[in-house]
């Protein structure tokens, strides 16, 4: 195997792990605020994509552009979902608050073959071919956008939490919520929040997605257990870790493909899950 | 932080009232009453009905497959009603009962018992999937119904099932069709990748077209599975770029198939691709991939263009109906109904043992039932079509068209390939 | 005699002559069906429900039964009613490993990693498909009516041997539950540390449940793949199986003995009813009303329904009278 076909598979690795970082971010925030799990987070993305879809299908609205619309449009969904769903079981054993997201990965999934049927979706673009040559190897446009749009998008948030007062009062409850009650912080609207956010950053994942990708009712599980895996090797709750997590994950995957197997890519994921588990179980940012 | 543990003494403490205890039982009585539902779907053998269970996946992962054949195969049902239905049986109408199996083995369980326990069928077909097909062909064995499939697994008719017909073309065979195909046009000692995804169909084709290609002598330079869930076909087509191959085999799924092309021209690998059917030849990929897909040949199992009587008019039908082309096992389901309605006019009855014996002698060279490549349905005493073969299809000006064999081709195959950028 | 006696003996005869009084085969198969549910969430039960260890990876287990009997039937011919031992065996060994690694894990952790390891197996048996025979699945030899090799053309054999089964998990899970195991089980799941400062090796007491847990997962596993004929990685290893045999359990009442057995005549009926009443005709229906009542269920019961049911049963033996003779 030559040096360009590694350095090609280095590249691929990292410019996916944008994805897998955006999709872990939304999954850490609604963990670390709200203690909630969420198996449904892969179906979010889901819907950010038909989202983007169907505006550039009917409006021609540019995917890109759309992050201004799927953005909000996710963020009040989540607010909705977090309201009616979780709220009432934010106090019930981990099995049901699995099992709820669970169950509404279910039914969003299914509703939208339901509605949408099992049809692939894509959006053509004039940019979506386009490609930088850089010696022997290719990155598509595409792809290094959503990477970019993600570090952005990552990095905003970061900004948002650190630097705002809301932003800390978040940061505030996801370490103790009593003592938030105390200082004044209502949490039902921190709660709220965080799951609008996670749910607008999975939406801007499908937004940044789509043109690369194509749309269909399950293609929301593909990208959730990968985001797990990031989510526990950077540490539930982590921004900083979600990234370095997804970087570290994005290049396993892909350099397993290459020197393990093409269909042994997802086992290096988990292998990488399982020696976190075994090693460093509070994950990379955690107390070990 | 634990929460809620369930501990055994508490469950037992209020004594329930006298109308908890009546709107209690009556819930478990609308429970138990809505149980009595299955009945519905239970079709008494009216004289002037004939019922066929029809078992595919109109949901989960096979769902766009799936439904196209349940389209085909309405099709066909309303064709055989409207010439008139089974008329030893005194124009009997042709009744499908549908059931999806949802892309999984344990529905296709649950629905082919439901079927055939309680369907009064004449006979059952589907289901895509080979894997489900097993499922379905030993429960049909022990109800003694007769199904009829277009899947191909070589094991599906080797377990000598007694019930079990199947029209298509067997697992084994396409791969050496593929490497006689390519060893005509590209000539001998080429270089060929192969790729495939992980699934029954990718597994089952890929050991045939590896033995074809060692019999045609071509030097393999990859032989490699890959899980058709990937968000990016770089790493894959990156491996199969440092191969420097001339010729491709993939056998894909729909998304992987659009994206290893994509990449392919992305990557400026310009080997020539052979895929193998099921994502290559629906009408997806080239509204998909446009000019890109042009000169991509597959292997199939029918098309709607081969050398077959009327099976122009039948495709001609088909996309009127439903607007898209009518594809491989679609196609094959539409025949498949044909050859059924054909057993029960033979045995003039609708007892599946007397249709199956009918359709062990099935012999149709003519009309709709017959429309197989090689224009011939007769079935061995292992229930398999042994006069039909695979073919090669090639898109040529965004039409799927077949070119090999001879036989069954009525235009000539477009060789050789041109480069990326310069088709279309 | 009390009725709490004669009430569990009736239903009991009830249960032994059901198949006999069924219109036609269809239903005896879903009884089947309802007996392998409550088996496996019976035995998810041990681990998941009384070690509150959520795990959601126990198609593990299952499929590990399934495969290893499958292949040994098929390459030494060995009888299945000796392999059901053998795979059983087989789940075993596996849960040694996975506790290592998973049980110094809490809640959520958990049950991610016994997702990932699950998923990673049954990668794993895709990929070896020269031993498995990967993504084309395997098949059970069809010898029709073969008792001793556990093939039957009646579905009653199979219904009888799956009640079996199913009353020899409830007795067990019973026994469990009130035995030393069962207590320091408890114990854990209501805080771990107190229960070690007692002097309990949590480490033990839960390899012990994993491991009884899956054995008997893996003898329902070999069961499986006798009565359907034919085992696939992604149904007898997928996350779909799992999810629902821990539904059985959450449905009917984590930590409780009958709760999986209602918990999977319940999830049974819901699959039956949506598969019936809308089967075929609309794409995704079916599977978004059942995760429509998932979670209806987990908003209405999320402790599951048992605790309704037996105030019910309460409610019927306190109006029952007691039969005349041997006091209770």
């Amino acid at each position: 195997m030559d040096l360009t076909t590694i350095l090609q598979g280095l590249l691929t690795g990292i410019l996916m792990a944008g994805i897998y970082a955006l999709v872990a971010i939304g999954l850490t925030l609604i963990f670390g605020v709200v203690r909630i799990v969420n198996f449904a987070q892969g179906e979010f993305v889901m819907i950010g994509m038909y989202a983007t879809f169907w505006l550039w299908k009917a409006w021609g609205i540019d995917p890109y552009l759309s992050l201004l619309i799927t953005m909000p449009l996710l963020f009040c969904f989540g607010v909705l979902v977090q309201r009616f769903l979780f709220r009432p079981i934010l106090h019930a054993p981990d099995l049901a608050q699995i099992f709820m997201t669970v169950g509404i990965s279910v039914v969003l999934m299914n509703a939208a073959l339901f509605f949408f049927t099992a049809d692939f979706r894509s959006v053509k673009t004039a940019y979506a071919e386009w490609a930088l040559r850089l010696g022997g190897v290719t990155v598509s446009v595409t792809r290094l956008f959503a990477f970019l749009g993600a570090l952005l998008l990552a990095g905003l948030l970061t900004v948002f939490l650190t630097k705002t007062d809301v932003g800390k009062a978040l940061r505030a409850v996801a370490q103790d919520r009593e003592v938030c009650m105390l200082l004044g912080i209502n949490p039902e609207r921190m709660y709220l929040l965080a799951v609008g956010l996670g749910a607008a950053l999975a939406g801007a994942a499908g937004s940044l997605i789509v043109p690369f990708f194509y749309v269909f009712p399950t293609v929301g599980v593909v990208f959730v257990l990968v985001a797990f895996v990031v989510v526990i090797l950077g540490t539930l709750g982590s921004i900083e870790g979600a990234l370095l997590a997804a970087l570290i994950v994005g290049v396993a995957e892909s350099l397993g493909i290459l020197f393990a197997g093409a269909d042994l890519g997802l086992v290096v994921v988990f292998a990488i899950l399982v020696a976190t588990l075994i090693l460093r179980p509070s994950g990379l940012m955690g107390q070990a | 932080m634990k929460k809620g543990h369930r501990v055994h003494s508490e469950q037992f403490r209020d004594p329930v009232s006298r109308r908890d205890f009546l709107k209690g039982a009556a819930a478990l009585g609308v429970g138990a009453g809505l149980t009595g539902l299955p009945l519905r779907g239970v079709h008494a053998a009216a004289a002037k009905e004939v019922n066929i269970g029809v078992l595919y996946p109109t949901s989960g992962s096979q769902a766009r497959f799936g439904q196209m054949c349940v389209n085909a195969i309405k099709l066909a049902v309303d064709d055989i009603n409207n010439a008139g239905g089974i008329k030893a049986l005194g124009d009997a109408k042709i009744n499908a009962i549908y059931a999806d199996i949802q892309s999984d083995p344990g529905v296709t369980r649950n629905q082919a018992e439901r079927l055939m326990a309680t369907g009064n069928l004449a006979a059952g077909t589907g289901c895509y999937v080979s894997t489900y097909t097993l499922v379905a062909t030993e429960v049909a064995e022990r109800y003694k119904i007769p199904f009829v499939t277009g899947s191909v697994a070589d094991k599906i008719t080797d377990r000598g099932f007694k019930f079990t017909f199947q029209v298509s073309p067997k697992a084994s065979h396409f791969g050496e069709m593929q490497m006689e195909f390519a060893a005509k046009v590209a000539g001998p000692g080429k270089r060929a990748a192969v790729v495939y995804e992980d699934t029954d169909y990718g597994t089952a084709t890929s050991k045939g077209v590896i033995e074809g290609a060692k019999k045609y002598g071509f030097e393999v330079v990859m032989n490699e599975p890959y899980t058709a869930k990937f968000t990016d076909a770089t790493p894959l087509v990156n491996k199969i770029k440092a191969t420097k191959p001339d010729l491709m085999f993939p056998v894909s799924y729909i998304t992987d198939a659009l994206l290893i092309i994509r990449t392919m021209k992305q990557l400026n690998v310009n080997a020539s691709v052979f895929g193998g059917g099921a994502g290559y030849i629906i009408p997806d990929f080239y509204k998909d991939m446009g000019k890109d897909g042009e000169y991509i040949y597959s292997a199939a199992s029918w098309n709607y263009d081969i050398n077959c009587g009327e099976v122009p008019k039948i495709a001609e039908a088909y996309e009127k109906r439903y607007g898209e082309f009518l594809m491989e096992h679609a196609g094959e389901a539409y025949v498949m109904i044909w050859v059924i309605a054909d057993a029960v006019e033979r045995a003039a009855s609708t007892d599946p043992v007397k249709v199956r014996d009918a359709m062990a002698k099935t012999n149709l060279t003519k009309g709709p039932g017959s429309v197989m490549p090689g224009c011939h349905v007769e079935f061995d005493d292992k229930g398999w079509n042994k006069h039909v073969h695979p073919v090669m299809l090639q898109w040529q000006k965004g039409q799927l068209r077949t070119v090999f064999p001879e036989s069954d081709s009525r235009v000539k195959p477009v060789w050789p390939v041109p480069d990326w950028g310069k088709r279309g | 005699m009390s009725p709490r006696t004669y009430v569990p003996a009736g239903f009991l005869v009830f249960l032994l002559v059901l198949p006999h009084l069924l219109p036609n085969p269809f239903y005896v198969h879903i009884a089947v069906m309802m007996a392998v549910f409550a088996v496996l969430g019976g035995t998810w039960n041990i681990i998941g429900g009384y070690g509150g260890q959520l795990s959601l990876g126990h198609a593990a287990f299952f499929g590990t039964g399934a495969y290893v009997s499958t292949l040994l039937v098929n390459a030494y011919g060995i009888s299945p009613w000796i392999t059901l031992w053998l795979g059983g065996l087989a789940a075993l060994l596996l849960s040694v490993p996975v506790g290592i690694i998973c049980f110094r894990l809490q809640g959520p952790y958990f049950a991610i990693a016994s997702i990932g390891l699950a998923e990673a197996l049954r990668l794993l048996v895709l990929h070896f498909r020269d031993i498995t025979n990967g993504a084309q699945g395997l098949t059970v030899p069809f010898k029709g009516n073969a008792p001793w090799l556990l093939q039957f053309d009646s579905k009653f054999p199979y219904y009888y041997l799956a009640l079996v089964m199913a009353v020899g998990v409830v007795l067990i899970v019973r026994r469990m539950e009130r035995s030393r195991l069962g207590h320091y089980l408890v114990a854990i799941g209501q805080n771990q540390d107190a229960a070690e400062a007692l002097g309990i090796n949590s480490s033990r007491a839960k390899a012990k449940a994993l491991a009884l847990s899956a054995f008997l997962t893996g003898v329902a596993g070999v069961f499986y793949a006798q009565y359907t004929y034919v085992i696939h990685p992604d149904s007898v290893f997928g996350l779909g199986l799992s999810i629902q045999i821990a539904l059985v359990a959450i449905v009917g009442g984590v930590g409780t003995v009958l709760g999986p057995v209602l918990g999977a005549v319940i999830m049974e009926f819901f699959i039956q009813f949506t598969q019936i009443a809308f089967a075929g005709q609309y794409p995704g229906l079916e599977l978004m009303v059942y995760g429509g009542l998932l979670v209806a269920v987990i908003l209405w019961r999320p402790r599951g329904v048992i605790p309704w049911f037996a105030r019910l049963y309460e409610g019927l033996v306190a109006r029952l009278p007691a039969a005349r003779g041997a006091q209770a």
